[in-house]
């Protein structure tokens, strides 16, 4: 299926922390590697708003106006951990009259979150 | 500005259960803020004007604003319309109101609608977002 929009970007465990000084979400399960080390994850994570905040802001690049006039991004689910070191791909593409939204790994091609936006008017 | 991680108290399923709504609060998003989400994201900057991701922080203070989860506290879900454009410097108004609560032996989860308001009155932002706790 036609790929609509795409974005590439690399996580870091700056970035991370950058993120939960902007947010305020110093989860120790993002910001401390030798806490996350002992989770389920087996290291630090990226928070999940900040993946939407690069879809939502693909969205708005991509359809301008249309996203602002009721654009929503809804069913977002996070499949997987977005992690430091490793790159990522942000990919719409069209599905009936939405768009399906899908980060996944670039490397190994793990699905990390996938969600649905709907264009207003469509 | 936030507090740091370790002065935040932890927003426990116990804090939260009998709550319909959470406490309201204005917030500004500084020049500072807007250049860090930037250098964060790698978004276009549009001069004063707020990213339509910044609804995602938006969301997120809106149920944890001033605390922080508890292990085991994901972020389950979001649904993000960005309604109208603000600016960094504008104070908003964040509130955020349960939309449902569930408490089984699947989870403790909350669905929470948080919308931000300009002082004008129109809005900004409307999150929804599902937040589940450890059982």
């Amino acid at each position: 299926m036609n790929v609509v929009a795409s974005r590439q970007f690399h996580m870091s465990q700056p970035t991370i922390d950058m993120w939960a000084r902007l947010s305020g979400d110093h989860n120790p399960l993002h910001t401390d590697p030798e806490f996350a080390r002992g989770s389920r994850f087996g290291g630090t994570i990226a928070h999940g708003h900040y993946s939407l905040a690069m879809i939502e802001d693909l969205l708005l690049a991509e359809l301008g106006s249309r996203w602002l006039a009721g654009g929503v991004l809804r069913d977002v689910r996070f499949r997987a951990p977005v992690r430091p070191g490793r790159d990522y791909e942000i990919q719409l593409r069209p599905h009936e009259a939405d768009l399906r939204v899908e980060i996944r790994d670039i490397v190994d091609g793990t699905l990390v979150v996938e969600g649905t936006a709907v264009v207003a008017g469509t | 500005m936030s507090r740091s991680a370790g002065e935040q108290p932890l927003l426990t399923f116990e804090t939260v259960r009998q709550l319909s709504a959470f406490p309201g609060f204005r917030h500004t998003v500084s020049e500072q803020d807007l250049r860090d989400y930037r250098t964060a994201t790698g978004c276009e900057d549009q001069g004063e004007a707020l990213p339509a991701g910044y609804a995602a922080i938006l969301g997120r203070l809106g149920y944890l604003h001033e605390h922080r989860m508890p292990p085991g506290g994901v972020l389950l879900g979001q649904e993000i319309a960005w309604l109208r454009p603000a600016r960094s410097r504008e104070p908003l108004d964040v509130t955020a109101v349960v939309q449902s609560a569930t408490e089984d032996a699947g989870g403790r989860r909350k669905v929470v609608i948080v919308t931000t308001v300009r002082q004008s009155g129109d809005e900004v932002a409307r999150v929804r977002v599902t937040v589940g706790w450890p059982t």
